[in-house]
């Protein structure tokens, strides 16, 4: 059965915002998604933080685009959306966090969760390899938010560089 | 004494009242025609009306569609819109034909929606009093991003 569309931008509390002048997770709304498809007229898209000791940087990014964060000590990236769905659909998390030093280690840790606006939700944490995938299944929701992070530290303070994506 | 009228009066009196009668008849016959005449007037009207809130109902998605293939679907998809609606007001359908005495026999304006086909069924009976038919997108049964027409009206 069809679902209206929410958005174009929300979040759980509030499915209907405009799209904001300032893409900006400290706005707390973030783009709403048709599954793994673009809307008539908007992209498939989800707001990102690239966030490290050096430099802070938001904004939007397609599905399968990489987004890269450069620190000096730490370096992490944090990807937001929102879905509607009327069938479950897969999506894979992407991440690589690589030092300029060699031999240093980068120590990453991962999170991710989802909630929907009928009350389900999950959520994952690990402190996984430097880089790697894991594909996460998403419900189907009239309304369902995304978010997750992926984390680097440079043990020698040399610089990290931390890039992820959703695919 | 009874009064017996002569034939020259009868004559004239049957001429008089044939007089009056031929008038009467040939204002009733340009009522009927004046009626018939507006009658066919607002018909040709409602029939460029609907026609163009058909097109306007269309026009955003044709502009929008993603491909030649879905703006050729959605053209060909208001051109039947329009050939149904102008079906309706057909002088051959029973519905819409003025009859001699100048009066509607559905007693309803599709245009309202007040009337006509009661089934909805997009046989161009136009939309219900103060609705608006609008284009809005969902998510289909597979996932796809489509869009709907909805009946809307403000409170």
């Amino acid at each position: 059965m069809p679902i209206l569309r929410a958005g174009p931008w929300g979040n759980l509390n509030s499915p209907h915002e405009n799209e904001p002048a300032v893409k900006d997770d400290q706005t707390n709304i973030y783009p709403v998604n048709c599954a793994r498809s673009d809307w008539p007229n908007q992209p498939w898209r989800l707001l990102y933080n690239e966030n490290s000791d050096i430099r802070i940087n938001t904004g939007t990014a397609a599905l399968g685009a990489p987004i890269t964060a450069d620190g000096v000590i730490y370096a992490t990236v944090y990807l937001d959306f929102n879905w509607q769905a009327t069938q479950d659909f897969d999506v894979t998390f992407q991440w690589d966090i690589t030092s300029t030093s060699s031999g240093s280690s980068v120590y990453p840790t991962l999170e991710w969760q989802y909630n929907t606006i009928e009350g389900t939700g999950d959520y994952f944490f690990n402190t996984p390899t430097d880089s790697g995938t894991i594909d996460i299944t998403l419900p189907a929701s009239t309304f369902g938010t995304f978010e997750a992070y992926v984390d680097g530290i440079d043990t020698y303070g040399s610089g990290v560089r931390t890039e992820a994506s959703i695919i | 004494m009874e009064y017996k009228e002569s034939e020259s009066s009868k004559n004239a009196r049957i001429w008089h009242d044939y007089g009056n009668d031929r008038e009467k008849w040939a204002n009733e016959l340009q009522n009927k025609e004046d009626t018939k005449r507006r009658s066919d007037s607002q018909t040709k009207r409602n029939v460029k009306q609907l026609e163009n809130n058909i097109a306007d109902a269309f026009r955003e998605g044709i502009n929008n569609a993603q491909s030649t293939k879905e703006k050729r679907k959605l053209k060909k998809d208001r051109d039947n819109a329009i050939e149904r609606a102008k079906g309706q007001y057909s002088p051959t359908n029973k519905n819409t034909t003025i009859d001699d005495d100048g009066i509607d026999q559905t007693g309803s304006n599709p245009e309202n929606g007040d009337g006509g086909s009661s089934d909805g069924g997009g046989g161009g009976g136009g939309l219900p009093d103060g609705y608006e038919e609008e284009r809005i997108d969902i998510v289909d049964a597979l996932n796809n991003p489509s869009y709907r027409f909805f009946l809307t009206k403000f409170d």
